[in-house]
């Protein structure tokens, strides 16, 4: 008699274990119409004050088979440890047909001062179909929180953030070193490339220097008015040199107030015939027709204009030093 | 009129004919004379200007011969009447009064070159028969109504004395396709020549040497709109030639400076309509006399003072001082704005 009672009692416990079990629920909350088919629990470790714990339940719930009122908990509920922060229903048809999942997001509302486990409610969940009710239980869940705690320094800030966790340090200065490295051979290459492109220093605001830069952003253009581009910025380039508008009459006295473009001066002149010739309608000359053409006349003009300025600024005197 | 078509090319070759003729009896003065042949194949009339005894008069004549018609002149006086251009009255010898035609009108239509020399001289009642001359070529006397359609007028101002003299009124200035400076030349040479050579102390046999009638009168007329009908001109130096038209009525806009001048109020009315249509077709002569039949902005330079600097009014602080300021505000003009 004994024996059958400490069976019974055994039996009794084990069903009774079996239903705290996590997964378990799945298998023991068929209460017909609403069964309980999955839960995803989520991790059981590593928590601390507010951070949320998602508990996604699976139903199949047959048609006609409604929440009850009251029968789901209310955002806000909860106890002194876990607070219902909001119910999802999503459907959930990967699972089967008739599924919607419900996920409760709890979210854990005590500090603890050291590592604890805490103990999630267990939940059940009410539906009603006419006078019919059926409830499905959540059974009972537990996390393991860690307390937050203040740094104690710098010095071992991972640690103090994350308990338990031992980080392992590295040195960042060879590689910060390398990097810097990099950033300034990149930075002495854009300015290498922008002083070869004319775009740096006082060659930007030479005029030759800016209408070369100008027509060779030409050549990007499809259009048959480059060219004719081309001729206005080498007309807008002598007259910035010259400080007033250059024609075709008053080109020997630019070339004589600028004799570092004495010895282009044919060239210069067969320019200024071609420009007449397209902007004015006179008989074309055969000359400075093409972008290519401007162009070189252009590049040349830059270099005598840069020479110029090199020489200049080398015979420039130098300021006198202040008098002590 | 005539019908028959112009060959301008034969027209230049007169043209240029005329011009070293000019230039053979006036000495150092081959822009005046380009500027004065411009004039006359641009029909318009003229302005001079200069000291007294520089070679107004002998330019004036050589001209009227080189042209051929009537050469009349007239002079400027305080009491000048604008009756006395069109007739004059006198005692004949029987007694009795007697009305002749005055030197307008004298020639009839003939006429091609009348000078009104020292014109600020005389009142305004002339100056307002001056303009509807200049403007219409037409004169109304005995109850008829005068053609003079190869008439070109000529007239000089006296910019030495000011006592009784009435300034020419802006619309009277704005008739006036070119104001012409008249300066003895500069070379040494050409004094020396003026000086010592009798051949340029007697003025009409000077102008002797000039051929008569070289042009046509009655045909420059259909020369001067075939020369506008043929030379063209070009959407750049449109924008150019408006550009500068601009620019003379709102210089600080278009960058223009002058020294010592506070530029925005400098200019109190710019060029007119009228005026940059008379710029543009003397340019079109001064390209045609080159032997092109494009305008060039070199055209335009080439005229752009003695067609323009007249038109403008100045503020009045700058007005007394003109030919201190005109030449320069000009020049920077030219020099400012760029074409292409």
């Amino acid at each position: 008699m004994n024996r059958a009672r400490h069976a019974s009692f055994i039996c009794t416990l084990v069903v009774l274990f079996a239903s705290c079990v996590p997964g378990a629920g799945a298998r023991a909350a068929d209460a017909g119409g609403v069964t309980l088919r999955h839960i995803d629990w989520p991790r059981s470790f590593g928590y601390r004050v507010g951070d949320t714990v998602p508990v996604r339940i699976a139903l199949d719930i047959e048609p006609g088979w409604l929440p009850d009122r009251d029968g789901l908990p209310e955002p806000g509920q909860g106890d002194r440890q876990f607070e219902l922060r909001r119910l999802d229903v999503t459907d959930a048809r990967e699972r089967c047909a008739r599924c919607s999942d419900y996920t409760l997001e709890w979210q854990l509302m005590k500090s603890v001062r050291s590592p604890q486990t805490l103990r999630l409610a267990p939940v059940t969940l009410r539906f009603r179909k006419g006078s019919e009710v059926r409830s499905v239980a959540v059974p009972a869940f537990a996390i393991d929180a860690a307390p937050l705690l203040l740094w104690q320094s710098k010095k071992d800030w991972i640690d103090s953030v994350h308990p338990g966790y031992r980080a392992s340090p590295f040195t960042v200065s060879a590689p910060l070193r390398r990097a810097g490295l990099w950033a300034l051979a990149a930075v002495a290459l854009l300015a290498a490339a922008l002083w070869a492109g004319g775009r740096l220093g006082a060659q930007a605001a030479r005029p030759f220097a800016r209408a070369w830069r100008d027509v060779r952003a030409l050549r990007r253009r499809t259009s048959g008015d480059a060219p004719a581009l081309a001729l206005r910025a080498l007309h807008h380039a002598c007259n910035g040199t010259a400080g007033c508008t250059v024609f075709s009459e008053t080109l020997p006295a630019f070339l004589q107030q600028a004799p570092e473009f004495a010895d282009l001066a044919d060239d210069l002149r067969a320019a200024f015939a071609a420009s007449r010739a397209h902007f004015f309608g006179l008989p074309p000359t055969g000359r400075f027709t093409t972008l290519a053409e401007i162009d070189t006349l252009l590049r040349a003009l830059r270099d005598r204009e840069r020479l110029h300025a090199w020489r200049a600024a080398a015979v420039a005197p130098r300021p006198a030093a202040p008098a002590r | 009129m005539h019908a028959e078509p112009v060959d301008l090319n034969a027209w230049r070759t007169l043209a240029l004919d005329f011009e070293r003729q000019l230039n053979a009896v006036l000495v150092g003065m081959p822009r005046t004379v380009r500027l004065m042949t411009i004039a006359v194949f641009a029909r318009g009339h003229v302005l001079l200007e200069g000291d007294v005894g520089v070679g107004k008069t002998t330019l004036l004549k050589a001209v009227a011969r080189g042209i051929g018609g009537a050469y009349q002149r007239i002079e400027g006086t305080v009491d000048l009447m604008p009756g006395d251009l069109v007739y004059h009255t006198y005692v004949g010898d029987d007694g009795r009064p007697r009305v002749e035609p005055g030197p307008l009108i004298a020639q009839g239509s003939e006429l091609s070159v009348f000078f009104f020399n020292e014109i600020n001289r005389a009142r305004p009642q002339v100056h307002a028969l001056l303009l509807r001359l200049m403007a219409e070529r037409t004169v109304s006397a005995f109850n008829r109504e005068y053609h003079l359609p190869w008439m070109q007028v000529f007239a000089d101002r006296n910019r030495v004395e000011r006592e009784e003299t009435f300034e020419l009124p802006s619309a009277a200035r704005d008739r006036f396709l070119m104001e012409i400076s008249v300066e003895a030349p500069d070379a040494r040479d050409q004094l020396r020549s003026l000086m010592f050579d009798s051949r340029f102390h007697d003025a009409d046999a000077l102008i002797a040497q000039v051929a008569p009638a070289t042009l046509d009168h009655t045909r420059l007329n259909d020369v001067a709109a075939a020369i506008q009908d043929t030379v063209r001109s070009s959407d750049v130096l449109d924008g150019y030639g408006v550009d500068l038209w601009l620019a003379t009525r709102r210089p600080a806009q278009y960058g223009v400076r002058l020294s010592d001048v506070d530029i925005d109020g400098f200019i109190q009315a710019g060029a007119s309509p009228r005026g940059v249509a008379m710029l543009v077709r003397a340019a079109r002569v001064q390209a045609w006399l080159d032997g092109r039949d494009r305008l060039v902005p070199e055209d335009l330079h080439d005229v752009f003072f003695e067609a323009i600097a007249h038109r403008l009014c100045l503020n009045p602080v700058y007005e007394s001082q003109r030919p201190l300021y005109a030449r320069p505000f000009i020049s920077e003009v030219l020099r400012t704005i760029a074409s292409p």
